[in-house]
Formats: structure tokens, sequence, C-alpha cells
């Protein structure tokens, strides 16, 4: 005998379950959860990477190159980020002279600088970030210059 | 930095919207070949295996960069942005979205270095000993090489060190106005110690061959080349 069980008559049915409250704790729930995703992607936008790469394509590729003889292929993990041509490359890109380049870069401003058979071109790090490749030709040379 | 040509066939290169180690994949138009920008290496696609021949580029300042070429020009395309995208990356102290591969504790993550990767041997210059030392007068994958490290302590620059089938070594001075000079000690020779150019000397008029390398973060060049050497002054 359980004298702390109240009669089957006196216990609430199943049914008749707190409903109410048990939906607004799952409601504050989510809402704390998308609160605590949304500052995180605020502030640490990193620390949601894991979660997200979880989600990418990925595939493993086997690469044997021309100059590396007689070892095992290098194993590449290559992961999906965003669509093909998701930034676009510069292609065709013109150019300016150092006085008119004053005008637009500061002295600060970081730049990759190259130099072929003679003639000197720099590329803007804030441009090249924007674009990642820029497709050029300098000194007669055809040349890719990525960040 | 690549040469776009593969014998006779001049390649255009797209972003692929696809990451190596958290690094940019190319593809090309001609081929759809994808190639990795950290190897300069077909990884899939018809040219795989292939090597693109790699182009030096010195990164530095505007400022710096138009004194040491006055005729300069600069690329240009009908925008002129300030801010790099980047930027807030660049100082936080994670790795890149996918993470670290390879987590090689013998420097920080986010610790700048010039990689220079010669005959399957690898070695990192930090730029802040560099910028101590000057000069490292050193050899990698059998290549005689000398290394330059700004005193701004922001840039570096990698030369072959053999002139006409002669070795050379070099020593840094400071000049009576703050500047940094390139001496070499087998014909007193000074060069210009970001471009390589000799200045005075015997060998007034010679440049020095700059070599590719690749300025980057400790951890990607480490995820690349776990088993890179490491300057340390």
């Amino acid at each position: 005998m359980n004298d702390q069980q109240p009669p089957s008559s006196q216990r609430a049915p199943s049914l008749n379950l707190p409903i109410g409250a048990i939906l607004r704790l799952v409601m504050w729930s989510l809402v704390a959860g998308l609160v605590l995703v949304l500052l995180l992607s605020l502030f640490r936008p990193d620390s949601l990477n894991g979660v997200f790469n979880f989600f990418r394509p990925k595939e493993t590729l086997f690469v044997n190159p021309e100059d590396r003889f007689h070892q095992p292929p290098l194993e590449l993990e290559i992961v999906t980020v965003i669509p093909r041509d998701g930034i676009s490359a510069i292609l065709n890109p013109g150019q300016i002279s150092a006085e008119q380049a004053d005008d637009w870069l500061a002295p600060s401003s970081q730049v990759l600088g190259v130099s072929i058979n003679g003639e000197h071109r720099a590329y803007s790090l804030a441009l090249l970030s924007r674009h990642e490749i820029a497709n050029d030709v300098l000194g007669g040379q055809p040349i890719a210059v990525t960040w | 930095m690549y040469a776009r040509e593969l014998g006779d066939q001049e390649l255009t290169f797209g972003v692929s919207g696809k990451l190596i180690m958290n690094a940019l994949v190319m593809y090309d138009h001609q081929t759809e070949t994808l190639w990795s920008q950290f190897l300069s290496l077909g990884v899939d696609g018809p040219l795989t295996g292939t090597r693109l021949d790699l182009v030096a580029a010195l990164q530095t300042d505007w400022g710096t960069w138009r004194d040491l070429h006055p005729d300069t020009t600069a690329l240009f395309t009908g925008s002129t942005p300030n801010r790099d995208n980047y930027a807030s990356y660049y100082n936080r102290g994670s790795a890149g979205i996918l993470g670290e591969f390879n987590s090689d504790k013998r420097l920080g993550r986010k610790e700048l270095v010039l990689g220079v990767a010669e005959n399957g041997d690898t070695k990192a210059f930090p730029l802040v000993p560099l910028q101590i030392d000057g000069v490292v007068n050193d050899v990698v994958g059998g290549l005689s090489i000398v290394v330059i490290g700004d005193p701004s302590g922001k840039t570096a620059a990698a030369f072959e060190r053999t002139v006409n089938g002669r070795g050379l070594t070099f020593t840094t001075k400071v000049t009576s106005d703050g500047g940094q000079e390139l001496v070499d000690n087998q014909t007193g020779t000074t060069w210009e110690p970001l471009t390589g150019i000799g200045i005075s000397g015997e060998l007034a008029g010679t440049v020095l061959k700059r070599l590719p390398t690749t300025y980057s973060f400790w951890f990607a060049w480490t995820d690349f080349y776990p088993d890179t050497g490491l300057y340390t002054g």
C-alpha cells in the first residue's frame, strides 16, 4: 500500500496534462535557441562553421602532380562553399597611371606589386578581395593575380 | 600568382566556389579543370596533375611600391574600393571557415610567414624575426636564396643569391636616413632590398631573380606543408 498515491479518482487523467505550459516551454526554448544562434552569428561567426560545414557538399580528390614521382597521390578534400562564379573574377581589366591611382589609393593601402619585362603594376588588395582573381597581361605575359 | 599559359594555350580563370583547406580553388574557362591556388596544381578535370608556372610578386603598401617603381601602373576596373573584405578575418584568431587541418604549435596560427617551396622542400620565414634580423642567407631544396625582412615588419622579399654562377652572401646596413641597404660580401655591390636591383658597385644594374613566395598565415602554410622547415632567427 502506498500512502502517497492519491486515489485514482483524484489523479489527473493523462489527457489533462498542462498542454499550455508545455507549449509555452517549447516556444520559449525555440526563441532562446534562435537568440543564441543569432548572437553567435553576430559575435562569434566562426563557431557556427562546424555546423554549416556538415551540410556543405564535399568530395575527396586523388591527384598525382606531374613533378612528384613515385609517391602516393595527394589526397585533397574539396568543399563547395558558394556557387560557381558566385564571386566574379576580373576579365579584361583596365589600368591607370600612378598619378591617377593616387586619387584612389592611400600610401598605406595594401597592394600586390608585380614586375615583368620592365613593366610594373600594383594590384589593390581591397579590389582583389572582391574578385579573388584578376586575369591580366603584364609585360606581354598573361598572368592570373589571385588573392 | 601564375602565368596563364600552358604550351601555346592561354587560359582564363574564374572562381569555382570550392575550397581546399580554406584556400581558393579556381577553374579555367577553356578546359573546366579545377586548380588549387595554394598548390598551383590542376586537381580535377582534363589538366589534373599539371602545374602552373608561378610569377613572383611583392606584397607591400602603395606608397612603398610607388617609390620603388615611379612608372608603375595600377589595375583598374572602374570601382575604387578601399576596405579589404577580409580585414576582420585577418585580425581574428580563428582559422578559415573550414577550420584548421594540421595544428602546428611552433607559431601562432595567424602569424604571417613568407613561404618558400623549391624542389619539394619547404621553409617558412616569419615576418617578425625577419624584421629584426634583416637578412637571411639560406638554402632551400638545394637552391641558394636570400630572404630580406623590411624594417616595417609588414613585408619581406626573397631572391636567388647565385648571380652568373657565383654564390653571393648578403648583409644589411642601416643608412644615414634610417633606411636599409643590402650589400653582398663578395663584390661589395649595394642592392635595393625589396626589388633586388644592383644600385652601385661591380654588379650595378644586375637584378636578382625574385622567388615566387607564398605570403600566408602559418596555419594555412602548415595545412598544405606539414613537414615545412621554419626559420627561427
